[in-house]
């Protein structure tokens, strides 16, 4: 099962967040670590089932002069088995 | 905060780039319903060159008395509703034009979660801030050209010659006033100083204008309008195959530049590669976002990018009107242009720019006896800048791959092949439908320009000269002047950019310029504007 | 919530990064790598060939206009 995540940047730390968690971390390997750790470790998660999340960009964090130009920064795909 | 599933209808009402499919198409659509004798926009006033006093013998034509600088283009175009569009003035057009924009405009802003509100306070002082400047820039003495002159029975006056142009330097001029000067009136205006939003609209009413070409040159010459619809298929394919040539070559070099000689960090190299190569700050914010740099990379880079765009906006016309390659190169100063001017709006500001100069210059040099029609050098540098758009996103998903499964290999990591769709330009939906609708009609019901196609031709005319014309034209002024609004010089002195700034100096004059300037002749060698002197056609 | 939050900070419209982080921005360039050298060299070769390939099948080009 998948879950739908908002990935954005706060200037210092990427930030995840999704049903109730937020995870942040200064590197992208660091925070794709904790997400994993920490829905492996939930039981609401691990009853559920995650096995991938899907993160896609919030783009409050580009100012928004900019986003009239490019509306979308990225999403990426975590598969939580392979994350070490 | 929501966290759904983003699929292939994300954003369809939270983008501007579908709002500028949707107010465009809107527009487009209600011009087509002339092909079946409705005119629904026939209230979209132009402005025409005038001066404050005629002089003695002088003719009302292409110049006209200061009351009468602005007319609804209905009342000189509509087949069913002349007489009312003419009955409504230039006060009530301007008028018309004001509520019929504010409100598609305000429900765009309101999608899109902006303050409305401030969205329309400040769109309420572009809009008519936008047509005082094409009032005051349609002078005579700023516009006038000889061929208007002549036509007008005026006596030999010094002019600058600059035609429509003129507004639009003025419209840029006040803008960038506004933006370095009266920094809280920018800021009050920032919410609706929108140009890329009204560029991507005025490209889809563009769209409209490349179709509507052929259509306008048969109703004067059927051989006319299949030369123009021949052009507009050899700017199409030779802009494509340019723009791929040149963005392959564009990126590398300066990725190379900037690692090499100014020693910057590769995230920063590949969005500073993109920004100054390919698409300014759409491409800053793609390539960003591709090699997972923190958007600060992005943010600096396209701070930098929309002043250096403004900067080759003001320099890079009269350089390629007057310097290199003059008028007897103009298709290859209008590709040029298209793949040297960072950000849609600032390109096509350039290429309508550059359109104006060079049919002025050409018409001042030979006295009147060339007269190219207005536009098809805004269309060529256009369409680089459409390839190169939508090109960015494939090489968005490229760096992604590369970055993802080779520069950073972070276990578990995946690239959605949906990227590519999210990072596309959907104006470009809007311009190329314009596009293909407009000539079907030519092709279709309107045989190709021959007599028993012309009633419908001359229908589809009618609705088709609000759109391309008044509307194109205003959103370009507005363009302009937002461009202004937003680009603050001072930006430049900012330590923090450094050597970028140099990077990006050196990048777009001695590099991205000249090879843009160099692929461009190669390929629209054999590119030759139709004269329609002495055929009646504006 | 967060997203209030970042509004404050982003959502400004200015054209300042001043709210952002930006050492790490110009300075810790890495080693030039083989993979990069490959990337540029391909990238130009690619253009070279779609440039051959378009001289010949744009009419307008200049093989075949002349110049």
């Amino acid at each position: 099962m998948e879950l739908q995540a908002t990935i954005w940047h706060d200037g210092k730390n990427w930030v995840v967040e999704a049903e109730g968690f937020k995870v942040k971390a200064s590197e992208l390997d660091e925070l794709d670590r904790k997400v994993a750790s920490l829905i492996k470790s939930d039981p609401y998660f691990a009853n559920k089932g995650i096995r991938r999340v899907n993160m896609f960009f919030d783009m409050m964090t580009i100012p928004q002069w900019m986003r009239q130009y490019m509306q979308h920064y990225f999403s990426r795909i975590i598969e939580l088995e392979e994350v070490k | 905060m929501s966290q759904e599933k983003k699929g292939w209808t994300y954003g369809m009402l939270t983008q501007e780039d579908w709002w500028a499919v949707w107010i465009g198409g809107f527009f487009m659509i209600l011009g087509l319903l002339s092909v079946w004798g409705i005119d629904l926009v026939g209230w979209i006033t132009y402005p025409k060159i005038w001066v404050f006093k005629m002089p003695e013998g002088a003719v009302p034509k292409k110049i006209v008395p200061w009351y009468q600088a602005f007319y609804p283009l209905g009342a000189k175009y509509s087949l069913t509703a002349k007489k009312f569009w003419k009955s409504i003035g230039p006060i009530g057009g301007i008028l018309i034009t004001y509520v019929a924009f504010t409100i598609p405009l305000c429900i765009g802003a309101y999608f899109m979660r902006w303050n409305v509100r401030q969205f329309f306070l400040g769109w309420t002082v572009i809009f008519f801030l936008t047509y005082l400047c094409w009032f005051i820039g349609h002078h005579a003495f700023f516009a006038a050209t000889t061929v208007h002159l002549k036509k007008s029975n005026f006596p030999d006056m010094f002019t600058l010659s600059l035609g429509g142009g003129a507004s639009f330097i003025l419209a840029l001029i006040v803008g960038l006033i506004i933006g370095n000067f009266f920094k809280p009136l920018a800021r009050f205006l920032s919410e609706a100083a929108k140009p890329e939003w009204y560029i991507k609209t005025a490209i889809v009413f563009l769209g409209v204008k490349v179709g509507y070409l052929p259509i306008k040159m048969a109703t004067f010459s059927q051989k006319l309008g299949h030369k123009v619809a021949g052009l507009t298929f050899e700017l199409f394919l030779a802009g494509a195959v340019a723009t791929f040539v040149a963005y392959l070559i564009f990126w590398p070099g300066i990725y190379t530049i900037s690692r090499k000689i100014f020693k910057l960090p590769r995230k920063t190299a590949a969005v500073l590669g993109s920004g100054i190569s390919i698409c300014g700050v759409s491409a800053a914010v793609a390539t960003g976002g591709a090699v997972r740099a923190k958007p600060v990379v992005s943010i600096m880079v396209s701070a930098l990018v929309v002043v250096y765009a403004v900067i080759e906006l003001i320099i890079l016309p009269w350089f390629f009107t007057y310097v290199w390659p003059g008028p007897e190169g103009a298709l290859v100063a209008g590709p040029a242009m298209g793949l040297s001017v960072k950000t849609d709006g600032a390109d096509a500001a350039a290429g309508e720019l550059l359109d104006e100069l060079m049919r002025a210059k050409i018409a001042k040099d030979t006295n009147g006896a060339v007269q190219w029609p207005e536009g098809i050098i805004t269309v060529s540098a256009v369409v680089t800048k459409l390839w190169i758009d939508m090109f960015i996103g494939l090489w968005a998903f490229i760096l992604a791959l590369l970055w993802c499964y080779v520069v950073e290999c972070r276990p578990g990591e995946k690239v959605p092949a949906i990227e590519v769709w999210h990072r596309f330009p959907k104006f470009v939906i809007g311009y190329f439908a314009a596009w293909i609708i407009y000539l079907t009609i030519f092709f279709g019901p309107g045989h190709a320009g021959a007599p028993e196609g012309m009633a419908i031709l001359k229908a589809a005319k009618a609705g088709a000269v609000p759109v391309e014309k008044g509307m194109r034209k205003l959103f370009f002024m507005l363009t302009f002047l937002s461009l202004g609004i937003i680009t603050d010089f001072k930006k430049l002195k900012e330590a923090q950019f450094g050597k970028m700034v140099w990077v990006y100096l050196i990048g777009l004059f001695f590099f991205i310029i000249p090879v843009a300037c160099l692929i461009s002749w190669l390929f629209h060698q054999g590119m030759e504007l139709p004269n329609i002197a002495g055929m009646g056609i504006e | 919530m967060a997203e209030e939050k970042k509004k404050e900070v982003h959502g400004t419209g200015s054209l300042s990064a001043d709210a952002l982080e930006a050492e790490d921005v110009l300075s810790g360039a890495e080693p030039w790598e083989p993979w990069e050298t490959k990337l540029v060299v391909g990238s130009f070769i690619v253009a070279f060939i779609i440039l051959l390939i378009g001289l010949f099948i744009v009419p307008t080009s200049i093989i075949n206009a002349g110049g």
